[in-house]
Parts: C-alpha cells; sequence; structure tokens
C-alpha cells in the first residue's frame, strides 16, 4: 500500500543495534524520507551523531519486514507500514593507534 | 529535563594561569545518565523504571576557584531524592571536550601546537532552551519504551568462588563481571590469526541480581565473532552488515542473551616488529588502551553502565594479554574482571578429546 503525502503513518518501533534503546514513533509523516526520519530519530534515542573528528557517522535503518537496509532518500510512505520496526544500524570504525 | 539549566564551557589556561579563552562545549550527558540508572538498578528499582529514569543533573562548584568553576557535576534520578541517591561526576568528565577545545585554541593560532594548558570547565545560567531548538524538525511523535533486560536472580557467592579475578585484583565497581577462559581462548585466537589487521566481535550474555547482597553482576557467556567488518592493522569498521549478522547470532542461540558489550583485537605484534622484543615490552602499545575511536564506539553501541569492553593485545613477546574496559562515573576505565572455568591447559585437551584441535 502506497500513503499518499499527507497520510501520517501509525507506530513505528525502532531500536539501535543491541536493542536496548527502543521508542515507538507515531504519526511519522509519509512524505518525508527514511534520512529525515533517521535525523529525528538519534537525538530521541541519544545516538551519537559524529565520530572522533567531527565527521557525522552513517546509520542505516534496516527494515525488520524485509529485511533489508532503506536508503535514505527513499519516501517513508513508500517504505514503511504501520507497525514496522526498523533497527538503527551505524557504520563505524575501532582502532586507531595515534589516538590511544 | 536535566542539565538544561546551564550551558558549559572550557576556560583554557596558559601554565602560568593566564587567560587564553572559554570555548563553549555541548556536553554528552547520556553516558551520566547511565551511571545514575545502573546505581538505581542496583538499589532495587525494577528495571523497567530504571532504564527509562531521567535525573537531574547540577554543576558542583569549585571549592577555592568558586562559580562559574567546576569541580564537578551532581546528578539524581528526577524521582528520588537528592540527599540519598546524588552521584559525583569528575570534571574530567568533560577531558575530551578540553581536548577538542584546545585542537580549536591551535587551529585559531590562539595556543602553539604541543604548548602544555590548564583547563577547567564552566558553567553558566542558560537563557533559553537551546537542546529543544536544535532539533530537526521532525513531526513524529517519539516514546521511549523500556528495554527488555531482566536481571536473573543468582546468587554471587558461587560465581565468585569458582571464579579467578583478574590480574587488578579486586574492584569496587557496582557490578563484578564474570568472562569465561574459553571466550578469553577464542578471541585470542581470533585476534592472532587476524594478525597484521585488527578484528572483533561482540560479547553477549545476562545481567544478575545477587538475591540476597541486591548486588548487580554481569556473566558473559559467549561471543560472537564480527563479519562484514572492513579492517587493517590500525582500524576495524563495524558497518550495518556486521550488526545484521550479530543480531541473528543471538537469535538463533535463543538463549535469552543480551549484547553485554563488545571485544576487538590490537595486532602489537605487527605495530612493533621494527622494534626488539625488549623494547616491545616497555612499549604503551604493549599495555590494553582504548583509542579515541573504540571509546566514540562503545559510546554510541554500548552505552549502558554495566557494558564492556574487552580488548587482546597479540604481542610477540609473550602469550596474548587481556584488558577489560568499563563505565565508572560516566566515563570509560579499565577494570578488574573474574575468570571463570578450566585452565587454558585443560581447555586445550578437551577440545583434543572432541577432535575439534587444529
Amino acid at each position: 500500500m502506497r500513503f499518499a503525502d499527507n497520510d501520517n503513518i501509525a507506530m513505528l518501533e525502532v531500536t539501535d543495534v543491541s536493542g536496548q534503546k527502543r521508542v515507538t514513533v507515531d504519526d511519522v509523516h509519509s512524505a518525508g524520507t527514511v534520512g529525515e526520519l533517521i535525523d529525528g530519530l538519534l537525538p530521541e534515542m541519544q545516538l551519537t551523531r559524529n565520530d572522533v573528528a567531527g565527521r557525522p557517522l552513517t546509520y542505516h535503518a534496516r527494515l525488520e519486514r524485509e529485511g533489508r537496509h532503506l536508503h535514505a532518500s527513499e519516501r517513508i510512505g513508500d517504505a514503511l507500514r504501520a507497525g514496522d520496526r526498523l533497527v538503527l544500524q551505524p557504520n563505524i570504525d575501532a582502532g586507531g593507534v595515534a589516538s590511544g | 529535563m536535566p542539565a538544561k539549566g546551564h550551558r558549559y564551557a572550557i576556560h583554557v589556561m596558559r601554565e602560568d594561569g593566564t587567560s587564553v579563552a572559554q570555548v563553549p562545549v555541548e556536553v554528552d550527558w547520556e553516558p551520566v545518565r547511565e551511571w545514575v540508572r545502573l546505581l538505581a538498578l542496583g538499589r532495587g528499582r525494577v528495571p523497567a523504571e530504571a532504564f527509562q529514569l531521567e535525573c537531574i543533573i547540577e554543576p558542583a562548584w569549585h571549592r577555592s576557584r568558586a562559580r562559574p568553576y567546576l569541580e564537578g557535576f551532581t546528578a539524581w534520578p528526577v524521582d528520588e531524592p537528592r540527599a540519598e541517591t546524588a552521584t559525583s561526576f569528575s570534571f574530567l568528565y568533560l577531558s575530551e571536550r578540553a581536548r577538542g577545545a584546545a585542537t580549536q585554541l591551535v587551529a585559531d593560532g590562539k595556543l602553539q601546537e604541543g604548548e602544555r594548558f590548564l583547563w577547567l570547565p564552566v558553567a553558566f545560567p542558560r537563557d533559553t532552551n537551546d537542546d529543544e531548538a536544535a532539533r530537526p524538525d521532525c513531526a513524529a511523535r517519539f516514546r521511549s519504551v523500556a528495554p527488555e533486560i531482566e536481571p536473573r536472580r543468582t546468587a554471587l557467592g558461587p560465581m565468585l568462588e569458582r571464579a579467578t579475578p583478574s590480574e587488578r585484583g579486586a574492584d569496587d565497581a557496582p557490578l563484578h563481571v564474570f568472562v569465561p577462559r574459553r571466550v578469553l581462548g577464542e578471541v585470542s585466537t581470533l585476534g592472532h590469526d587476524a594478525t597484521p589487521h585488527e578484528t572483533g566481535g561482540i560479547l553477549i550474555g545476562h545481567l544478575h541480581r545477587d538475591p540476597d547482597a541486591s548486588r548487580l553482576f554481569l556473566e558473559v557467556t559467549a561471543h560472537i565473532p564480527a563479519h562484514h567488518t572492513e579492517a587493517d592493522a590500525t582500524h576495524l569498521a563495524f558497518t550495518p552488515d556486521t550488526w545484521t549478522q550479530v543480531r541473528a547470532g543471538l537469535e538463533l542461540r535463543a538463549r535469552h542473551e543480551i549484547m553485554v558489550g563488545w571485544w576487538h583485537s590490537h595486532p602489537v605484534r605487527e605495530w612493533c616488529k621494527q622494534c626488539t622484543l625488549e623494547k616491545q615490552r616497555e612499549c604503551p602499545f604493549a599495555r590494553g588502551f582504548l583509542s579515541q575511536h573504540d571509546k566514540t564506539l562503545h559510546r554510541t553501541v554500548f552505552p549502558r553502565g554495566f557494558s564492556v569492553a574487552l580488548l587482546v593485545n597479540d604481542v610477540a613477546f609473550s602469550s596474548p594479554t587481556y584488558s577489560l574496559f568499563g563505565w565508572r562515573h560516566g566515563m570509560i576505565e579499565r577494570r578488574a574482571f573474574h575468570t571463570l572455568g578450566p585452565q587454558p591447559r585443560q581447555l586445550a585437551a578437551e577440545a583434543h578429546e572432541a577432535g575439534d584441535q587444529p
């Protein structure tokens, strides 16, 4: 089902990768993008935005229903359904001898 | 909302005490909140409440310099009396912000590269709610949900009796950590095999509460090696596919374990191969450390106060060494742990009998 631009999607559940930070999201505007949704989720879930050099961390939203990572540019109304579960997964570095 | 009553800055001074500048900083309060939540859980608050607690965070003014200088912070749960539950946090909580401030001042030409400096945090009343203003305009409504973390009721005494303390001995952290020797053996083998590259994985296990002493402790039960990583000698990237694979592994085990931390290797024998063994023994790299990238990963993925980071150092002059790091008063510090299970020699014999010895 494709949501119209003025529709809102009810009740998504979003977790971090550990499953220990969980939020529900209601009234998600279907015309928005997945990237905008992720931007709104990061402060709500107290997730860090930047790496040690101040560069933005990249988070991907994995849609559990389809087992795939959503593109940031995907329209929410096209990609998501009410009740969907998302997992925010960072692309994040460990290591770095010089800064140790 | 806690800690919004003040804005913070780092006051940088030269060694003679003359002022260089005050650099405004945004403070990440989540590790403070998580520490307060862990202490509340330890006091017996039910997990659904404890892991959702909001905190009040106030500056602790410097005793000799007074306002606006800080010697730290005080934090307590918003629904508990300050007198009984307030916890102190050192001004060193802002060390990384101070480092960033100094870097900025060097870039601005106000500090020389390599110049020694002094710093103290300062706080001033905040006029407006800047935090809310800075949030992206996302029309959705968000509601935080309690995580499904329920400490198991397990007696601590018998665990301690069959465990061996790590080299760092006893620890006054609010929770003991137990790691099976089997896990240490497996990660050291993986680390050694991956050299000259770094490698890593996720630690899984259970949070326990001793029913008599009301004491929390953490038990690592296993690890899941991280695949789909990008690695070289000084770098290990956990990609989105890594997390998908780890979560699938956790579900497949179906033992109600949670992610309790992560591990990674330092291929020190590769880093230090140009040096003599004698020099390698004295090298700072041979002592376990977490880099700033490591700390950022820990903060991003494992902010809960009980989470740990295990480091295996693959060194040329001895068998691998292990260091465990965890949260303490909002900062990531090296900490003690206990090992469980048979000694390595006994493990090797068991593996041989089982026919899986390489």
